[in-house]
């Protein structure tokens, strides 16, 4: 019971911290909005006739891509607060106060990943209103499939954050890993593009791989293949979201609890 | 009874250099143990092993009996710290910190809304209680850092330089909290560069340099352990006769005299409340006429400097 | 910053630009959408001394400042015009990126359009310093200026050309039409050779408003700075 009481008054500091921040949501709100209801409105005027076949509209294409970038950006920021947290000794606070240290770990990747999931969700609702409805089956399996992945890129944000000494590496890493899996998915233009150019040898093979596996494209084309029936479902869209939250939930507890304690 | 806090051997080195070396000191139950030192003594690095923040290099200590290796949830169970720099976050406000620090600590609802009004209003922060930490000066940072120690009222408290960047008001406030703490059954560990504040608030001083402690007594003792420290200014209305010196020096406890002005002595001496009666009453005897007497006791500083040959200044700026 | 920024500008280029120009029918679209995302990150290397006005005020430097015998139309010149450089120092060897990939045609048309740039930069970090001083609430300028980032960018021509933003929504279109960010990344298309897609044919017109933006923010700068900046107050 302690157990548990301990890991909500963690997700509560979380929580309550991450609404503090208002500046940063506000911007990622517009950014996202403006990203829909601008940019996906204005693509679609672009597209060219066989893409545009394929996708039927860019707008609809898109809103699922934004919602797992919304949830992406928000379950990554708590890493830049474990580095800040680091970097001021303010860990130092939380590793004298009485819990254990898995509490203490799982709390924070267990918080990081609920806060991105809160952020997205008005995402995925406009997403639904916008794109369409899924049915009651699969929407539980785009929340269990969102919270996983959400849980994972909280996990591999705080293992990156306690990992890097400096601030300057953090945020090197930060932004290789954050564009990386961003723009090598298929969060924003589809797989077969990727695959198009892999197969021309104008991108790197161990890419366009790499673009396949990524969770951020698997959790997109999941909710498109239910709410648009493209791409077909498949049960590697959920094998490799679970497998990439799993490895980074234990490599992120472990890290955190091995990395703030040195000194 | 057991001491409550037992530390053996403990030791902390990053790379070469040793922080903290081969401490070894106990701590008994309900008392004020002052930790005097200048900063990089390693006052601060025996705070973090306590509280199971960092690990020891060598040794261990025994924390109400738990070894802080072997049962580190334990001892943190046990302990309250408020720490040298306030460790908060910008966006927090007062009122966030110490509510969330009692919850954490396990203060059922009821009692922990008032027990936050009560610490924060005696800490004279309740109406800074919702301004985020960012805009509060590092005085008020440092309160709320005590607050939470406050809150709690843990079975051990380690408040490190309590009162640093706090008005002379604040720390008056903040001393009288610490006692009212020990009162209630707390053993404090005081660490401190505050030469006033170990003396009046520590029942016994740990006087650390260079990751050593070199010596640990109650104040008094300590001072009454430097040979002359206590000093008497004798002002006569006439020059005293040699009749006179030869009396004063009788005494075992005076361990020198000297003339400073023709109708003046200084006399170093060990004891000064016990002896200067016996040394007024021989005056008294010999008929000598005393215009005025100044006595001075050593401070903490005079024992510091008495067992590094540094004062805490120097040993600040380039001794540690 | 800088580097998150760096890390940003390739991937875009090396990732985005060249996927969604697969993508889209605009012809030459990834040298077009390089040409955009340089400005898109001059923008955001402009914007940033209104940032560093916060800090300085935190820290008490921007009263040190403002103490010295130095008059306030000095003072908010000087800034601007150092914000301006600056951002173009930061962005240079991006710029620099960009241009190998680009390529360029006509070198004096690169100069004019160099040029331009300078303007829009000083331009944009007055106007950044114009909002720093008169909000003076760092929370409130930070939700502008991530406000502003997010629509002034997609409300202009950086990614797309004016065509396809006037189809999609004609108020879009309007409000491209008059955007800074527009006019800075057509001089730049014109000046590294990019014709296809310009949305402007006759390159004076983005000239001429950049030149008035520049001129408007500097002169409402200055006056708004003379007139209400002091020092305290801040949030």
């Amino acid at each position: 019971m302690a157990v548990k009481r301990h890991i909500l008054y963690i997700l509560e500091n979380d929580f309550r911290n991450f609404f503090r921040y208002k500046w940063w949501l506000v911007g990622l709100i517009s950014m996202n909005l403006a990203d829909l209801f601008i940019m996906a409105i204005v693509y679609n005027r672009m597209l060219n006739p066989e893409i545009a076949k394929q996708l039927k509209s860019y707008f609809d294409f898109f809103a699922p891509g934004l919602t797992v970038t919304g949830l992406f950006a928000s379950a990554f920021m708590i890493g830049r607060e474990v580095n800040m947290e680091k970097r001021r000794e303010y860990h130092q606070y939380l590793l004298s106060l009485p819990m254990s240290r898995l509490e203490l770990a799982f709390g924070r990747v267990l918080s990081g990943g609920l806060r991105g999931m809160m952020y997205m969700s008005p995402l995925l609702l406009t997403c639904f209103v916008f794109v369409g409805f899924p049915t009651l089956i699969q929407l539980l399996i785009i929340l269990c499939v969102l919270s996983f992945l959400a849980t994972g890129i909280s996990g591999l944000s705080i293992a990156t954050a306690v990992s890097t000494r400096s601030i300057d590496k953090f945020v090197t890493a930060r932004g290789l890993i954050y564009y990386l899996l961003f723009f090598c998915s298929s969060v924003f233009y589809p797989f077969s593009l990727i695959e198009q150019l892999g197969r021309e040898g104008k991108f790197p093979t161990f890419l366009v791989l790499f673009a396949r596996i990524n969770p951020l494209s698997n959790a997109a084309d999941l909710i498109r293949s239910f709410l648009l029936g493209t791409p077909p479902f498949s049960p590697e869209m959920v094998f490799s979201v679970l497998v990439f939250s799993a490895v980074f939930t234990g490599v992120a507890a472990f890290a955190y609890i091995k990395l703030i304690e040195r000194a | 009874m057991p001491p409550i806090i037992r530390i053996e051997n403990l030791t902390k080195k990053f790379g070469n250099f040793t922080a903290v070396d081969h401490l070894n000191l106990e701590v008994e139950e309900g008392e004020i143990l002052g930790l005097l030192g200048p900063n990089g003594a390693g006052k601060t690095t025996t705070i973090l092993m306590l509280a199971t923040v960092i690990k020891p290099t060598e040794g261990t200590a025994y924390v109400g009996g738990y070894d802080i290796r072997k049962n580190p949830d334990k001892v943190r169970e046990l302990l309250g710290v408020a720490f040298q720099e306030p460790k908060m976050l910008w966006v927090s406000t007062p009122w966030d910190i110490v509510n969330w620090h009692a919850k954490i600590c396990g203060l059922p609802t009821k009692e922990r809304k008032r027990r936050v009004r009560e610490v924060l209003e005696s800490l004279d922060m309740w109406e800074y209680r919702h301004r985020n930490v960012h805009a509060l000066s590092g005085g008020m940072q440092k309160r709320v850092e005590i607050a939470k120690v406050m809150i709690q009222r843990p079975k051990i408290a380690i408040v490190d330089e309590p009162t640093a960047q706090i008005d002379v008001v604040g720390k008056h406030k903040i001393w009288r909290m610490l006692r009212e703490l020990r009162e209630e059954g707390t053993t404090i560990i005081l660490a401190t560069n505050e030469l006033y504040e170990a003396d009046i608030l520590s029942d016994r001083v740990g006087i650390m340099h260079r990751g050593k402690l070199l010596v640990c007594d109650t104040p008094q003792k300590l001072k009454d352990s430097i040979v002359g420290g206590d000093v008497v200014e004798i002002q006569f209305e006439a020059e005293p006769s040699p009749k006179i010196i030869e009396k004063l020096d009788q005494f075992k406890e005076v361990v020198k005299i000297t003339k400073i002005k023709r109708s003046t002595l200084r006399l170093y001496l060990n004891k000064v409340e016990e002896v200067v009666p016996k040394i007024m009453s021989a005056l008294m005897m010999e008929g000598a006429v005393i215009s005025s007497i100044r006595m001075s006791e050593p401070s903490l500083d005079d024992v510091f400097a008495h067992y590094t040959g540094l004062t805490l200044e120097e040993a600040e700026k380039g001794g540690s | 910053m800088v580097i998150m920024r760096a890390i940003w500008f390739v991937s875009q280029i090396a990732f985005f630009g060249l996927i969604a120009s697969r993508m889209v029918v605009v012809e030459d679209y990834f040298r077009y959408y390089v040409s955009g995302l340089s400005v898109m990150t001059l923008y955001s290397a402009a914007i940033f001394i209104g940032f560093d006005i916060y800090e300085e005020a935190e820290h008490g430097v921007f009263e040190y400042l403002l103490s010295l015998p130095v008059s306030r139309r000095q003072l908010v010149l000087g800034r601007s015009i150092g914000g301006g450089l600056r951002a173009f120092i930061y962005v240079g060897p991006l710029m620099c990126i960009a241009l190998y990939v680009v390529g360029i045609t006509n070198p004096l048309n690169f100069l004019v359009a160099l040029f331009a740039l300078f303007l829009f930069a000083f331009g944009v970090s007055g106007l950044s310093i114009t909002l720093a001083v008169v909000i003076k609430s760092s929370d409130r300028f930070d939700i502008l200026m991530g406000v502003l980032d997010a629509l002034i960018v997609r409300l202009s021509t950086a990614m797309y050309p004016l065509s396809f933003v006037e189809e999609a929504n004609p108020f879009y279109g309007w409000i491209a039409n008059l955007n800074p960010v527009t006019y800075a990344s057509e001089l730049f298309r014109w000046g590294v050779g990019i014709e296809s897609a310009l949305s402007f044919k006759n390159p004076l017109l983005p000239l001429l408003g950049i030149v008035l933006f520049f001129s408007f923010f500097l002169f409402v700068g200055v006056v708004l700075y003379e007139r209400t900046i002091e020092g305290g107050g801040w949030r």
